[in-house]
């Protein structure tokens, strides 16, 4: 199995707060990892730290570190702008910039200084692909992408996400602000990219997380409390606490 | 107390409430009544377009061309300093901001520099802009002046209107790499913009009917020709008003002739609300 | 901060406090060499400005006493007008109505002070003189009148806005209890304004003290120690504009001029930021409470 994201003994501190408590794990390549547990337990906390989106509170600290191709991410010489260039985020509600659906899929490219529009182009075209929301939008790129229904948009997101490459994909609650049938489309776009890049998703959502996890992580009040493959975190969890959860303990 | 007179007790003080702020809000109508009435007399193509003369009784002849041509240039070349450096900071102040008494420190200086007195920047502008600088008595001088009167309102209007911007296009962005100029610039700003500019009309407004920062920086009452260089003094249509009206050695024959102006400039003023008017109905359905 | 961009717009946010620093030095600095001429002592308690006669006098104080006399006049009229017309807005007026007013007040609001000192000139000042027999139209009530016209929009919609702003549930909780619509603006609404309605006075104040065009226009311009409302009066404000065009740039008159604008902003500083002081310290309290 190959190691893409190595997370060692990470803890994180708002102000004095603590919120994850040494976090220990390996987030293997090219799959489908899901992240669940009860709300509060800090699951967002989590993946917005793999990509620095916390660093914008002035209260937020933390301990220990995440291996990144070798490199501590979390450490203050790593450039963040590059981090989120290969680690990239998509958000609970969907957050399409108010521009047309050509500009909100370059803008990552456009910020990173290519401005070869054959370049753009292919890449409006591959990256719509993905996310399998070329083909309802093909005729009308230029449009606001305002204009476009919860799901579209949030797939939007995940092309204009995957625009600039990343070799992982955080998705924190993708679907939750949308539909079943888009939910639908959204986890077959998940599960197609997954061959080439790394997904990280945070899910309420267990049948979800079943439905497309190669791996499961169970967090519980900032802990840790169970990494393994989704079919053993399923059917025959190690600890109870999981168990409780699966079977809706805590609803 | 009965029902009865409680509701009567109401009854009567909002009666009075209302006749007294009716008189009040007929005391501003009249105003705008009194300058239509009298304006309009004098006004008219000629009027707008031509060069003012004098006649050897103290007689205003020709029109306000000059005048209109000289407030629209020292606007506009305020605007041209005030807007860039204002939004800017406006940005600096929503965007940029941390935890820390020094950004309430900055927003305090910025409301207080809204504060000062329009003859003090007057004096801060003949000291620094036409006698340290060497700019002379001058459009360029006057309009640094008034760049200074116009920067805390944009500033204000920019740094409101970035904080409205959702905070998940900020995260979106950022999530892309974007760097927090790039953030600011290129997603936050352009959504904000149509807010910011009702705060540019409102500065211009407010900069366009400044007499007391133009007085002594650049302004004169009289010129034989419509404005050329920004090194030269010109002719405003807010201190003509009060040229005509204190200097003139003819004041009824001059009264009619500021009261055009009074009526060009409030109609310049007024279509400037309008349009702010317009950009706030569109902001509110758009958003 | 190592992006050019950054830079520039971290300056720019800086900007406004250098204005202001430079306001003060500029100020000072060209107040300062009067000192060789007039003493301060003579500056702030003489009782005579005779700036061009022989030998010149440079004392402030009857500017600072008429200044007292029309700022205090106009508040005493702005604010009690503003208040009403407030009430008037939020609670009597038609809500059709409403929108109405408060654009009107808003354009009203940025009619220049030139041409309000134009009404006072040729209507006001007159009407004072011929109907009313006094000795002068261009006096202290006439300019008090006029700025009081062109200050109310403002404390009115900041009222409006606090008045407002009271949470529907305050309100319904002492309409629950049988109070109709006038006794919840007297007992409940009106008792949790004092924070508010003293900043809002404060920050008028600050307006009124730095106009200058309107007192400039029609109080008269006489530098003497007013006794009753109907006497002419000269502020500090309009001192400066009447006299900096035709004084000679670093003579005692000049630097006497820039001593007046110095103590003009020191003034309108301090008032500003009690006002803002006020303002930010219930704003804390409100979110307390
Ligand atoms: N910026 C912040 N400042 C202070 N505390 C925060 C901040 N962000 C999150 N928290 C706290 O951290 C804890 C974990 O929050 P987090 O959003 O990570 O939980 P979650 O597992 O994602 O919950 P949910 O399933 O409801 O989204 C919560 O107690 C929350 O209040
Ligand atoms: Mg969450």
């Amino acid at each position: 199995m190959d190691v893409d994201l190595k997370i060692e003994n990470l803890s994180v501190y708002f102000g004095q707060k603590q919120i994850l408590d040494s976090i220990s794990f390996e987030i293997p390549a090219r799959s489908i990892t899901a992240i669940i547990g009860p709300s509060g337990c800090g699951k967002s906390t989590f993946v917005r730290t793999i990509n620095r989106m916390n660093d914008r509170f002035d209260d937020f600290s933390h301990k220990g570190s995440i291996i990144f191709d070798g490199k501590d991410v979390l450490s203050n010489d790593y450039p963040v702008e590059e981090l989120r260039k290969k680690i990239g985020m998509v958000f609970q509600k969907p957050n399409p910039f108010p521009k047309s659906i050509y500009e909100n899929v370059v803008f990552g490219l456009k910020i990173h200084g290519v401005k070869d529009r054959k370049i753009l182009d292919e890449t409006v075209k591959s990256s719509l692909e993905s996310a399998s929301l070329y083909d309802q939008v093909k005729d009308r790129l230029s449009m606001n992408a305002y204009k476009l229904s919860g799901g579209q948009q949030q797939r939007l997101c995940i092309a204009r996400a995957l625009a600039i490459k990343p070799e992982i994909l955080l998705l924190d609650e993708p679907t939750s602000a949308i539909d079943p049938l888009a939910t639908k489309q959204i986890e077959e776009v998940l599960e197609q990219i997954s061959k080439e890049i790394t997904i990280l998703i945070v899910t309420h959502n267990i049948q979800q997380a079943a439905r497309i996890a190669d791996y499961i992580a169970f967090f519980y009040m900032g802990k840790l409390v169970e990494f393994s493959k989704a079919e053993k975190i399923l059917n025959a969890p190690n600890e109870k606490l999981t168990d409780d959860y699966l079977t809706g303990m805590y609803g | 107390m009965s029902f009865k007179k409680r509701m009567l007790k109401q009854r009567i003080a909002f009666l009075s409430l209302s006749i007294v702020s009716i008189g009040i809000l007929f005391a501003i109508g009249s105003i705008f009544a009194l300058i239509l009435v009298n304006g309009l007399g004098v006004l008219n193509w000629n009027f707008l377009i031509s060069i003012t003369s004098f006649d050897f009784k103290g007689v205003t002849h020709g029109g306000i061309g000059p005048a209109i041509a000289g407030t629209f240039m020292v606007t506009g070349l305020g605007l041209v300093f005030a807007v860039p450096v204002g939004i800017l900071a406006g940005i600096y102040l929503s965007e940029y901001r941390s935890k820390g008494k020094i950004f309430n420190v900055l927003r305090m200086m910025v409301a207080n520099l809204a504060g000062v007195p329009s003859v003090v920047h007057g004096l801060f502008g003949l000291a620094v802009f036409a006698v340290l600088f060497k700019f002379g008595l001058s459009i360029l001088s006057s309009a640094l002046t008034l760049s200074i009167l116009a920067l805390p309102i944009i500033i204000m209007t920019t740094e409101n209107a970035m904080r409205d911007v959702p905070n998940d296009l900020r995260e979106a962005s950022y999530s892309l790499g974007a760097k927090k100029w790039q953030s600011a610039l290129l997603v936050v700003f352009p959504v904000a913009a149509s807010k910011i500019m009702t705060g540019v009309i409102l500065a211009s407004a407010r900069i366009a009917g400044e007499t007391a920062p133009i007085l002594f920086t650049g302004a004169t009452l009289y010129l034989a020709h419509y404005p050329t260089a920004i090194n030269q003094q010109f002719m405003a249509l807010p201190y003509m008003i009060y040229g005509l009206m204190t200097t003139s050695i003819n004041i009824s024959a001059s009264t009619n002739f500021a009261y055009g102006i009074a009526l060009v400039l409030i109609t310049l003023i007024a279509l400037m609300n309008i349009a702010i008017v317009i950009f706030r109905s569109k902001t509110r359905k758009n958003s | 901060m190592k992006n050019i961009i950054d830079r520039i717009i971290f300056v720019s946010g800086w900007v406004s406090i250098a204005i202001i620093v430079a306001i003060t030095f500029f100020l000072f600095y060209n107040w300062i060499p009067l000192f060789k001429t007039a003493s301060p002592i003579e500056f702030f308690f003489g009782t005579l400005w005779y700036p061009t006669a022989i030998p010149p006098f440079y004392g402030i104080l009857p500017l600072l006493d008429a200044t007292v006399w029309i700022s205090f006049l106009t508040i005493l009229i702005t604010f009690p007008s503003a208040f009403v017309l407030a009430i008037f807005i939020t609670h009597v007026a038609p809500k059709r109505l409403r929108y109405f007013l408060k654009i009107f007040l808003e354009i009203f609001s940025s009619v220049p002070s030139v041409i309000l000192g134009l009404i006072g000139l040729s209507i006001v000042a007159p009407y004072f003189q011929s109907v009313l027999n006094m000795d002068t139209g261009q006096n202290i009530l006439n300019a008090a009148l006029m700025l009081s016209l062109i200050t109310i929009p403002m404390p009115t919609s900041m009222m409006e806005d606090f008045i407002s702003a009271f949470s529907p549930e305050q309100k319904e909780g002492a309409q629950a209890l049988g109070a109709n619509e006038f006794e919840t603006l007297t007992k409940v609404i009106i008792p949790g304004l004092k924070g508010p309605f003293a900043s809002i006075a404060m920050l008028s104040l600050g307006r009124i003290f730095g106009e200058t065009m309107i007192v400039l226009m029609v109080a008269g311009n006489a530098a003497i120690f007013p006794t009753n409302i109907f006497q002419p009066a000269r502020v500090l404000s309009s001192t400066i504009a009447a006299e900096m065009g035709e004084t000679p740039v670093d003579t005692p008159h000049f630097y006497a001029l820039f001593g007046i604008g110095a103590v003009l902003f020191v003034m309108t500083f301090l008032i500003n930021i009690i006002g803002e002081v006020i303002r930010i310290r219930y704003e804390r309290q409100m979110m307390k409470g």
